[in-house]
């Protein structure tokens, strides 16, 4: 056993970041390697979530960005990817895939400002990470508006949604290539024809 | 003193990654950990960002599109790098985590970087017979360079751009971006734009 290491600020953490690697995130205090889906809360270890990603992944981040992207020119949001940090509290700081901040002029901060959505493209390995573990984080923060899982693999969004702070968030979930992605607080309205672009689906087994 | 480390082959290096981070490079055998690919200011990944939209706007519906960091670039000498932006020419998305028939790499400078990308990745990058135009941004004024050469057994010829108005031409995807576009949303401090 080594000592308990000191927990880490969100300010520290970024700072931190800046010389050790760029997929970390703060969870608790704690930085963790986001690489491998290992059950963290049980090891009090740094926990390696996953790596890298495949080309089909990042073909979905890729469509997301073009999509918001194209939608949100001339506004005041716009998309970022992984490399921004969205900062959950002071002490957690996550990398979602996508997220959409609203802060007017992009600047040499780490984290997004006002983030309004975030975007996760799911892979086996974070599949229950993501869907447990950050939603619950990403409906506790303020900010957001909108939270979105994708799968990679087959025509399904998740898709979280509230009207205000205080609203309650309300799920739909969309299976249809032929449905929209509908981001009302950003009056963004996306076919998931253009999220799903380029990538053929295996038929039904 | 630790023993010297057995040597990672790309493949290798590719595998070890998933269990370790995603945003190791591989360089001589041996992983490194640049620490540009730590996070990045939000002004530097607008300027990807921008890249991603203006090439995947462009190349919508052909064959090459472009990637994101995620996506890892296999050097000839066996070094693993990740550039910015990657546009690869190499058939339908699937389960690889390098880049397949990679034509163009972008990379936006930071100071941090800017050492390394400029003399270790350029080389590694020109050695690359199937690249047509490498790329790098300066994130802080306007300034693109561009290497370009219409065939692997050609010499690169460099292009400086320094003008908003300046096309960036991919002439191998057949594909012309402004500097505007590149640049959008970006303020700089001595520019009034």
């Amino acid at each position: 056993m080594t000592a308990a290491p000191k927990l880490m600020t969100a300010d520290e953490f970024l700072v931190w970041c800046l010389t050790q690697d760029g997929r970390w995130e703060l969870v608790g205090g704690v930085p963790v390697r986001t690489d491998l889906a290992v059950d963290f809360a049980a090891t009090g270890e740094p926990i390696e979530l996953m790596t890298g990603a495949t080309r089909r992944h990042d073909k979905v981040v890729v469509n997301i960005l073009i999509a918001l992207g194209n939608r949100l020119r001339g506004g005041p949001c716009q998309p970022h990817t992984d490399d921004v940090a969205f900062r959950a509290s002071a002490t957690h700081v996550r990398r979602p895939d996508v997220t959409v901040d609203c802060a007017s002029q992009p600047d040499d901060r780490l984290d997004s400002d006002d983030p309004r959505a975030v975007f996760e493209v799911l892979s086996p390995s974070t599949r229950q990470i993501d869907r447990l573990e950050k939603l619950q984080i990403y409906q506790a923060d303020q900010r957001l508006r909108h939270i979105v899982l994708v799968e990679p693999a087959e025509v399904k969004l998740m898709v979280w949604s509230r009207p205000d702070a205080s609203a309650d968030w309300t799920l739909s979930v969309l299976t249809r290539v032929e449905e929209t992605l509908d981001l009302d607080t950003l009056n963004v309205v996306v076919p998931l024809a253009e999220i799903y672009d380029g990538l053929p689906m295996e038929p039904e087994a | 003193m630790t023993a010297a480390p057995k040597l990672m082959t790309a493949d290798e290096f590719l595998v070890w990654c998933l269990d370790q981070d995603d945003k190791w490079e591989l360089v001589g055998g041996v992983p490194v950990r640049p620490s540009a690919m730590t996070g990045a200011t939000q002004r530097h990944d607008q300027i990807v960002v921008n890249m991603i939209v203006c090439l995947g706007n462009r190349l919508r519906g052909q064959p090459c599109r472009p990637t994101t960091d995620d996506v890892a670039f296999k050097a000839v000498n066996g070094d693993v790098l990740r550039p910015d932006v990657t546009v690869e020419c190499g058939g339908d998305p699937d389960t690889s985590l390098a880049s397949r028939d990679p034509r163009v790499v972008v990379e936006v400078l930071s100071p941090s970087t800017r050492q390394v990308d400029l003399i270790r990745k350029l080389e590694a990058y020109k050695a690359h017979p199937g690249l047509r135009h490498i790329v790098m941004i300066e994130p802080d004024r306007i300034e693109v360079l561009i290497w370009s050469r219409p065939e692997a057994d050609t010499p690169w010829a460099l292009a400086t751009l320094t003008d908003l108005d300046a096309d960036l031409a991919f002439d191998a995807l057949d594909i012309r971006v402004p500097l505007s576009e590149v640049y959008d949303r970006i303020a700089f401090e001595d520019v009034t734009t």
